[in-house]
This record gives structure tokens, sequence and C-alpha cells, in this order.
């Protein structure tokens, strides 16, 4: 009684009643453990939004020289000519062992050559010359960059390329940079393309904000801007994959699927739920003596199983985007008849309400009776079943990419890049491999976090 | 009823040993003779013991022929789905012969009106006849049912070692609530739900081979037995496979050790504030009989509602684990299975696990009727 006369005396006082939603706000703050799991989840959902831009490297771009390349350990300060300065770098390493695939640094007097490409998806040249003698590197460097660009030993833009390299190798600065334009070349199409190549002398690789890095297209603009990185290349945050791709990048891309399948497969479910479930409890009778046996039938046949003979019926050679559907397809297929089941109980017992009654009696049409009346009462337990369930499709897309029925290379996921986990013995040499479990982990963790903060705001009765 | 109660019911266990013997003499394997006689003779025993039960139990054996009905057409739907008829395939290897080729045709009917087909399909499958493997060249049944023997025997460990650790844990949780074991075991439960099988199976299997010198590690990270398993004592095999079982067992029982300690501690807190625990307590008795005589037994009841949907959380997570850690069960059968499109072996594994499902949640009803009276009377 007294909170009546709190809303009395509130509205004495011009101040509003609090609306249903800032109540479920104002309860779902008091919950510590859910506002984790939503700015966990945000952080996660940004990094899959802004995958292009955030990832130092693109989703497919790999340095095939470098397998399985550790993560890279970054050094702070920098011995430069102007003395020790805040300046982090990586070393660039070379693979000393291609069996074991043991790297080490490579030294001081090293001569790179990294493309600048101008389109979209062309794998650029990376050019190491660590030769002892300048004869040797200037004519390795000139070697890969004529098979490259196809350039004649007349060409001019050899004796510019010779030139600076001549200009690099007497710069005192031990980490010289050069950017050299060989000017534009002419390609089959008739297009002209600017070549341009940067020169970078020594071993280390200078870290920056917004560093100009591997050119890609982030909605449509094609840009080169990453939000981390090394112009020069080799550095990897987490390490590289068996072909040298860099995970760091794979990670963020793959949790465009990862973690959209989750939203979009309990999306689906629960319209397939609130349906299925609101027609058997609304009608009852035949309809929901055949629904409703149709889901115990759907029960009783173990998840996972189900889900390996549904992928198993359909083919198996379609593009990615078809297997990113069909796994969500058949993972909502799998999950919608306990949302059913359960739904169907509500509108059994929303029916017999007055409010339903009324409306009858007023003349709506069935449809709109269950549209606007009986569904809308289920609303917090549909809320809460959603975000509860996305865990489960987070693991089962996971699960189907890990054992080779899902997204398949290159697109990248979670699942699929934790599937070189099943070699025990790459896992022992290479454990990095493993960190985009840690983020399905996380991901699983930070839903049911909010899950659980979701739940105790709408429904402050529910036993858990 | 007068004719039973002159009986003394205990005279049919010497009716259960001749029952057993007379099966094993006309061809039944020992166990599932046993298996058998025993489901049998424990029926008829209902009798005398409780006819209420029985009749539970009756009720439940009726509904789930519908169910398992269902789940063969799907299955058969399946086999119709898939592109192309696996015919055309089996017919291209030449080690295929010919022979059995044609008694399968005829047995399921393949060149006929795909009503016909189910039909027989059906008398098939109800006969224990899926058909024929191509990869393996044998029959589906026989293969399905010898790999889901590793998979139950899985499965039951598992679920044994996860009811065995979380209740006690959330006792602790919840008679030391707020305190620190308290706050480990919480911790420790949410970190149990939302790691994955296969990701635990991973970070296990490292730590196993990080920490042990090659050759071999101190504990085995995959597979069942040993190479050497053959050469074994009796005694030898059975610590060679509950060594292989360890890792496996831990991965599987940990998610629903997790579950199973949050439901437990919620259960125990809900009792523990219960008017005649305070009674209990006011009567002087000491903390120890409190809990484990007046709050205990109350708190397990509603577990037990719980165990129909762990069983099929463990049969799907069984399956992921014995794929990711090699141990030969009916997932692994399924997934290899997949990889060579032999759909009949897919759809005769489907099928077995569903019913290895179906009388699961049976066992767990029964088990539920004989702890709650009011189970069997709804």
């Amino acid at each position: 009684m007294s909170t009546t006369n709190e809303t009395l005396l509130r509205e004495g006082i011009t101040e509003k009643p609090e609306s249903l939603w800032s109540h479920y706000i104002r309860r779902f703050r008091k919950h510590s453990l859910g506002k984790i799991g939503l700015v966990i989840l945000l952080v996660l959902y940004l990094g899959a939004l802004f995958a292009d831009f955030i990832s130092p490297y693109t989703m497919t771009w790999g340095d095939k020289t470098k397998p399985y390349h550790q993560p890279s350990d970054i050094q702070l300060m920098y011995d430069g000519p102007q003395g020790r300065q805040f300046k982090p770098f990586t070393y660039e390493y070379k693979i000393t062992n291609i069996a074991l695939r043991t790297y080490e640094p490579v030294p001081e007097h090293t001569i790179r050559a990294i493309s600048r490409e101008s389109r979209v998806g062309v794998n650029g040249l990376r050019v190491v010359a660590d030769e002892d003698s300048q004869a040797r590197r200037a004519s390795s460097v000139l070697l890969a960059v004529t098979r490259q660009y196809r350039l004649g030993t007349s060409d001019p833009a050899v004796s510019i390329l010779r030139e600076a390299l001549q200009d690099l190798e007497h710069d005192p600065d031990p980490d010289a940079r050069r950017l050299v334009d060989l000017g534009p070349s002419t390609t089959e199409g008739g297009q002209q393309i600017p070549r341009q190549i940067l020169l970078a002398k020594g071993n280390k690789n200078f870290l920056r904000f917004f560093n100009q890095g591997i050119i890609y297209s982030f909605f449509g603009i094609p840009t080169r801007t990453h939000l981390f990185g090394s112009e020069t290349g080799g550095y990897f945050p987490i390490g590289t994959d068996a072909t040298g791709r860099d995970l760091a990048s794979r990670l963020l891309h793959g949790s465009r699927i990862s973690l959209s399948v989750g939203i979009l497969g309990a999306m689906i479910t629960i319209i397939l739920g609130l349906l299925i479930g609101g027609l058997a409890g609304y009608f009852g009778g035949w309809i929901d003596n055949i629904l409703m046996r149709f889901t115990e039938v759907l029960i009783s046949i173990p998840q996972l199983y189900l889900l390996f003979a549904l992928r198993a019926a359909l083919p198996s050679d379609l593009s990615s985007v078809q297997v990113y559907l069909i796994i969500v397809l058949i993972l909502s297929f799998i999950g919608w008849s306990n949302v059913a089941r359960i739904i169907r109980g509500q509108v059994l017992s929303i029916k017999n309400e007055d409010f339903v009654l009324s409306a009858r009696t007023m003349g709506l049409s069935q449809f709109k009776i269950i549209l606007r009346h009986v569904l809308p009462s289920t609303f917090s337990y549909v809320i809460i079943q959603s975000t509860l369930s996305i865990p489960g499709y987070i693991l089962g897309e996971s699960a189907l990419s890990l054992l080779g029925l899902g997204i398949s290379e290159p697109q990248s996921s979670w699942g699929l890049m934790l599937a070189v986990g099943r070699n025990f013995r790459v896992v022992r040499d290479f454990p990095w491999v493993l960190i985009p479990g840690f983020f399905i982990f996380l991901s699983i963790l930070a839903w049911n976090f909010f899950g659980d903060g979701i739940r105790d705001a709408l429904d402050p009765k529910s036993k858990h | 009823m007068n004719i039973l109660n002159r009986i003394d019911w205990r005279l049919t266990f010497i009716l259960d040993v001749l029952f057993a013997v007379f099966l094993i003499a006309t061809g039944t394997s020992w166990l599932g003779a046993i298996v058998i006689t025993e489901i049998l003779f424990w029926l008829v025993r209902l009798l005398w013991i409780s006819q209420a039960m029985l009749r539970f139990i009756l009720r439940r054996l009726l509904h789930m022929i519908p169910i398992v009905l269902a789940v063969l057409a799907i299955g058969f739907l399946l086999i119709q789905l898939a592109p192309g008829d696996m015919f055309t395939q089996m017919q291209l290897r030449p080690d295929m012969n010919q022979g059995d080729l044609e008694t399968f045709r005829r047995q399921f009917g393949l060149d006929q009106h795909w009503f016909i087909q189910f039909v027989l399909y059906l008398w098939n499958a109800i006969r224990g006849n899926f058909g024929l493997s191509i990869t393996f060249r044998a029959p589906v049944f026989a293969l399905v049912s010898q790999r889901a023997f590793n998979t139950i025997l899985l499965s039951m460990t598992a679920l044994i070692f996860s009811w065995g650790m979380s209740i006690p844990m959330g006792i602790i949780a919840a008679t030391k609530q707020y305190k620190w074991q308290d706050q480990v075991i919480s911790v420790f439960a949410f970190f149990g739900l939302a790691i994955p099988n296969f990701f635990l199976a991973f970070l296990l299997q490292y730590v196993i081979t990080t920490t042990s010198t090659p050759p071999g590690t101190w504990l085995p990270i995959a597979g069942m037995m040993s190479i050497d398993h053959g050469s074994l004592s009796a005694v030898g095999r059975f610590f060679d496979v509950a060594r292989h079982m360890i890792l496996p067992v831990i991965v599987l029982g940990t998610a629903g050790m997790a579950t199973l300690t949050r439901i437990m501690r919620a259960n125990m807190l809900d009792i523990m504030n219960q008017q005649y625990i305070v009674t209990a307590r006011a009567k002087g008795q000491s903390e120890r009989v409190v809990v484990y005589r007046h709050a205990l037994r109350n708190a397990i009841n509603p577990m037990i509602t719980i165990l129909g949907f762990q069983i099929a959380n463990v049969m799907s997570g069984a399956a992921l684990t014995e794929v990711v850690l090699s141990w030969p069960g009916l997932g692994s059968l399924i997934l290899s299975a997949i990889t060579s499109q032999d759909l009949y072996l897919v759809v005769g594994s489907l099928l077995y696990s569903s019913v290895l499902l179906v009388v699961g949640n049976l066992i767990a009803d029964i088990l539920l009727a004989v702890v709650d009276p009011r189970v069997r009377i709804a």
C-alpha cells in the first residue's frame, strides 16, 4: 500500500511514475555481473563491426614465409640516433628451421622491400635481404622487384630503385625508411596502377596508430588505414597460423560469423517458437496435438546427432554465404521445440484471462487477439529465453566449423580457427592457436552474465 | 491376486537365471541376455511390489512407440532428401560384393514406390536391420551397437562424476554462503558453464603434453585403449580403459557439474530457510544432522527432475568429446559416416542415439516416480 501512496504523492509534485522500461533498466543496473557482461559484449560486437579497421592486416593476407610465427614481443624503448626514446617496435623475425619452425631476428644490416598495392585483394611483395654484402642485398631486392612487376633490365624503374637502395645504404640512420615511386604501370585492362615500394633498413618494425598497411575495402571505400600496426609488417599480436596469416586479423573477422550466428539463430528460433507455440496453445485441439507431438519427437533426438544428420542430408559443395545460412537454419530448427513448448504453456494460461475474453467479446479477429494481446504477454519470457539461448548457437556454430561441417576456408570463424587444435602436436608447439577458444569462452560467459542480469531485471521471481 | 499372494516373488530369481541361460543358448550375447531378462523379470516382479508403478512404466513405454516411429520417419526422410541414390556410389566400388547389393536392394525395395520403401524400411528397422554401411561393408546395426556401448560407458561415468562432485560442492556453497568457499565454487561454476567442451579438451591436452617428457605422456590424451591392450590381463585392460577415460570424463562432466552445482546450491539455500530446519536447530540438533539428515534429502529430490535434461545434454556433449578426443563411440561414428557420405550409417546412429535418449529419459522418470509418489498418480 505504501507504494501506491508514494505514487500519489509523486503525482502531486508533478513527477511522472516510473515507466516499465526505466524500471527494468534500474533493476538491471543493480546486477553487477550483468553490467560486466554487457560491456564485454559491446566490445566484442564493436570489434566485429569494425574488424577491417581494427585488424592489423586483412582476413586472407598472409606471409607464406612465416608459418606459426610466435606472438610478437613489443619493445617499448628505442635507442635511436636521437638517444633513448619511447618508440614501440618489434623485431623482424626469419624462420631458421623449417621443420621445427624456429625463428630468429634478422641481422641489423638487413634491407627490406615492401610493395604497396593499390588494389584490394592483391597479395603484395615482401623481400627480406639479409645478405652480408651490400651488393648482394641490392641485387636480391632488385631481382625480386623486377620479377614481381615483370621489369626489363633497362626499365627506368630499375635505376630509380637502384639509386634509392644506394641512398638508403649510406644513410647514417640505422633504421632509415624510403618510399620509392616506380611510376605507374598498365594492366591488361588498360588501367594505370601506381607502383610504390617501401624500403626499410634495419631489423625493427615500428608500431604506431593509424598505420598505413594492407589495402582493404571499408564499407565499400578502399583504404589502407589500420588502427594499429607496422607499415613494414612483421607484427603479429597473437601469432600466425599454418600459412602465415595473422591470427588477430582472422580472429576479428571470424567474430563476425561466430557472434552473429547467435543473434540471428536466436531470432529465428524465437519467431518459430512464438508462432508454433502460440498457435498450439491458442487453438488447442488437433493443431495442438500434432504440433506438440512433433516437438516431442525433436526433443527426443540428441541435438548434436540431429545437427550432424541434417548437415549430412544437405549438399556439401556450397558457397560460404549459403553454408552460413544453412548453419543458422539448422541450429534454429533444432532449437525451437523447447521455446514452443513453454510459449504454449504460457498461452494456455493467458488465453483464459479476462482481457483476452473482453477482446473476444469486442469482436476482435482471432489473429489480432493472438498478435496484440496474447503474445505480448509472453514478452519477458521471450527476451530472457533468447539471451540465454545465444551461447548455445555460438557453441553450435563453433562445433560444426571445428569438425569441418561448417564455415570453410578462406572464410574465418572461431570454431574453424580452433580446428587445428585437434592435432595435439600443433597445440603443444604453437599454443597460441588456442586463443580463439578463449574468445568463444569469453563471449559465452558474457552472454550468460548478461542473460542472468536480464532475467533478474525482467523476472525477479525466477529461481535459478 | 490370490494366486500372486500365495507365491513368494523372490522365487522368480531362479527363473531369472534359467531364462538368461536359455537366451544365451539361443544365440544372444551374454550382456544382451542379462539386460533383457532383468528388464522382463523386474517388470513381472512389480506386480507384487507396486502395481501403480507397473502401470506407470507400461504407460510410459506406450508413449515411447510413436516417438520412435516418428524418429524413424525423420531418418527415412533424410535418406530420401540427400542428393543421389547411395546405390550408384556402392556399385562403383569394385570390391563390393554384387550379391550383397542384391539382397540389400530387395530388403529395402529401393526400386519401388517411396511408400513401399518406407514400410519396408520400418519393418527392417524394427527387426534391427538399419541397412548396410558402405565404408565398413558391414550391417549398420552391428557397427552402431558396438560403438553405443562405449558411448554409454563414457556418458554414465561422466554423469556419475558430475553428480558425485556437484552435490558436495552445492552443499558446501550453500552452508558457507558468501564465504570464500562459496565464491570459489560460484566462479568455478560460471567458468564450467561457459567453457566449450572441445576447448577444455584442447587445454587439458596442452597441459598434459607440455608437463610430460616425450616419449609418451603421463595420462593418455586420446583414444580408448593402449596399443598393447590386447596383450594385457583382464585387470590390466580394465585399468587401461579407466586411465584413458579420465580425460574425456573430466571434459564431459565439467559442464554438467557446473549446472548441477548451481541448482544444488539454490535448492539447499531454499530448504535451509524452511521452518522445519529452524525447528531442528531449536531442538538442539547438531549442524551436521540438520544439514545431512533434514536438508540434504529434500534438496536432492528436485535434482532428479533435472536428470532427464541432463541425459540429453550429456549425449550431445559426448558426441563432440568423442570426436575431439577420438573416443570410439557413436558420435565419432556418425561424424566419420557423414564425411564419407555413408547415409544409412548416419541415420542408423541417429536412431540408435535417440532410442538411448528416450530410454534414458524413461529411467529418469522411473527414478522420479520412485522418489516422488505424486508423479505416479498424475
